[in-house]
């Protein structure tokens, strides 16, 4: 039964080396998709190019199929899988200075990395931000306890809170990303770069 | 009707790919509640039989010495007689309140109370609940204060039981447990739970007591 | 203003959808395998923790964020799921730029803005990220891929936060990167 750690087939140490393998598919993909340079990612919010939006939502689609195609067929416990526990209005504040952090620096914690690693010397000046701003917040974290802890809902899934069924928000999921997917074909060719960069391997 | 795939680009065929399963999957049901119905009566009756779901009191003295705090000590007796002594580390709760209970489906509970039918009640209830890894403490709270806080020893014993009953004397005293030595008298065993009960130390009520929270998992 | 390690021109990224569907698969086998998704900021902050227990252990022990990713003292704090993970995704990225003729030493800008001034910016983008991951409990790989694609709650409002963000933000950085 998946998932296999959570059922005892393996010990935490091993799990380590897991970690490694799945970082290193996870790393590769994002070289692939271009997440190594920030020009492409910070071109996604001038709408010249789309490739952030296309490779986020078809990467949640993707798992969000699977997921629910190895649960529904009995074959993964999805209680079992890890989620993490909703602070909607911390997590709001959040999201929107990650989204100001993220167009001012160019990546994020995950990219960034990438970045590094492929020698763009931005990306290992804003790892360095990124450490910086951590340790910032474990130093205000006692100021700021009472507002990180605020609004606390526990662990919360759409299908339960808005009361639909997981199958039928999975299918609205797939068509909001393919009407997505359309909109930002559309919006490349009208605001995209007028270089034939959008070449791609198929 | 012949569809030619040919004539599609391969993100359309991917996107078509995409619009079936998304398809497909408004009619195979809710995996969230699709698991809540599916205990298996028969495989848990089986279980509870053999030894695999049950923990002696001697290795539950081991894991407290060497302090582990991989598991989490659940008492089911009432408030009062929880207050007067528990196992270390233990946490209060009734079997009716293990419905509401918060815990990881993998964490490893392991339950005791007077006797072994309230646990393996427990025990049932937390299993249907799909929690994966809940022991029974073999004998409970009494077996406990027998075999390990008062432990004791008859006087034709063999050489191999005395070697066993020093090793728990230390036990016991780790505990703040009185070893029993050599006792002809029956009702010996019976008096023990009269005896002096360690006083309890830490907190027993609300939070596990041993160590720290395990580090945390996620971002 | 950039030179090649590699000799060959780059190749051209893979088609958006197709390294999609890889990530999302790679993040699907995390879930089959371990039960959890991806992450990144998760393994920055135990590094922070544990540099700060190392300098200032007293202080690290009173403070309940540090001391949640320095755990309970069994394991060594480094020895971290995300932490691993994090080493592999550095490893995945360099092969994959290796074999693409990506690798190189360079800084990512637009033509008119300076190094110097690329480089500030970077560093403050990322404090904000790295502070705002922490209050949202995750970044994008750990909140929005990991529990969008479970369709957490918590998750989703907080990816249309990262996107609202930073298009109402976008304007003001342009010279950056246009």
């Amino acid at each position: 039964m998946m998932p296999y750690f959570k059922f005892d087939y393996f010990g935490a140490d091993t799990g380590l080396v897991f970690a490694f393998i799945i970082g290193i598919g996870f790393g590769f993909f994002l070289e692939r998709a271009g997440f190594g340079t920030a020009k492409k990612l910070a071109a996604q919010f001038y709408f010249k190019d789309l490739t952030v939006f296309k490779v986020m939502f078809t990467a949640i689609v993707t798992a969000m199929l699977g997921v629910y195609f190895l649960s529904v067929f009995g074959l993964m416990d999805i209680t079992m899988v890890n989620v993490i526990d909703t602070y909607i209005v911390p997590q709001i504040v959040g999201g929107l200075l990650l989204g100001v952090g993220f167009v001012i620096g160019g990546y994020c914690p995950g990219t960034s990395v990438v970045a590094c690693a492929t020698g763009k010397i931005d990306g290992v000046f804003f790892i360095g931000g990124v450490f910086l701003g951590t340790f910032i917040y474990g130093e205000v974290y006692p100021l700021i306890q009472g507002f990180a802890n605020s609004t606390p809902m526990g662990k919360v899934l759409m299908p339960t809170y808005f009361n639909i069924p997981y199958g039928i928000l999975v299918f609205a999921v797939v068509l909001m990303a393919l009407g997505g997917f359309a909109a930002a074909e559309w919006a490349e060719k009208k605001f995209g770069y007028k270089k034939p960069e959008v070449a791609h391997e198929d | 009707m012949k569809i030619n795939l040919s004539k599609y680009s391969i993100n359309q065929k991917l996107a078509i790919v995409a619009f079936v399963l998304g398809l497909i999957a408004i009619f195979m049901g809710d995996p969230l509640k699709a698991r809540i119905a599916s205990v298996d009566v028969n495989e848990l009756s089986m279980k509870i039989q053999d030894k695999s779901s049950s923990l002696s009191v001697e290795d539950m003295a081991d894991w407290l010495i060497q302090k582990k705090s991989d598991f989490k000590l659940i008492d089911l007796r009432d408030e009062k007689i929880f207050n007067e002594y528990n196992i270390p580390t233990s946490i209060n709760i009734k079997i009716a309140g293990l419905a509401s209970l918060k815990l990881s489906k993998t964490d490893k509970i392991i339950l005791y109370s007077d006797d072994n039918i309230a646990s393996a009640q427990a025990w049932f209830v937390l299993k249907s609940k799909n929690y994966k890894s809940v022991y029974l403490l073999t004998g409970g709270i009494n077996e406990w204060k027998e075999k390990v806080l008062f432990p004791s020893i008859s006087d034709n014993a063999t050489s191999e039981d005395k070697a066993k009953f020093a090793k728990m004397v230390e036990v016991s005293k780790f505990f703040g447990g009185t070893p029993q030595l050599a006792s002809n008298d029956s009702t010996g065993i019976k008096a023990v739970p009269k005896l002096a009960m360690p006083k309890m130390t830490g907190s027993a009520k609300g939070a596990p007591a041993a160590g720290g929270k395990p580090k945390r998992e996620g971002c | 203003m950039s030179k090649h390690l590699v000799t060959n021109n780059p190749k051209p990224y893979m088609n958006p959808y197709i390294a999609g569907i890889g990530l999302g698969l790679v993040l699907l086998l995390s879930y089959v395998i371990m039960g959890r998704g991806l992450g990144a900021s998760g393994a920055i902050s135990t590094v922070v923790a544990v540099g700060v227990n190392t300098v200032a252990p007293s202080h690290a022990s009173g403070n309940t964020f540090y001391s949640e990713y320095l755990g309970d003292g069994t394991t060594n704090p480094l020895k971290d799921w995300l932490v691993f993970e994090v080493m592999g995704v550095l490893v995945g990225g360099f092969i994959s730029g290796m074999f693409a003729g990506r690798v190189n030493k360079s800084i990512e800008k637009g033509p008119l803005f300076s190094n110097r001034k690329r480089l500030y910016f970077a560093v403050f983008g990322g404090a904000l990220m790295g502070f705002g991951a922490k209050l949202a409990r995750g970044c994008t790989s750990g909140q929005a891929l990991t529990g969008g694609s479970i369709l957490n709650l918590g998750s989703w409002a907080f990816m249309m936060c990262v996107f609202a963000g930073a298009y109402m933000f976008a304007y003001f950085v342009r010279r950056q990167w246009l």
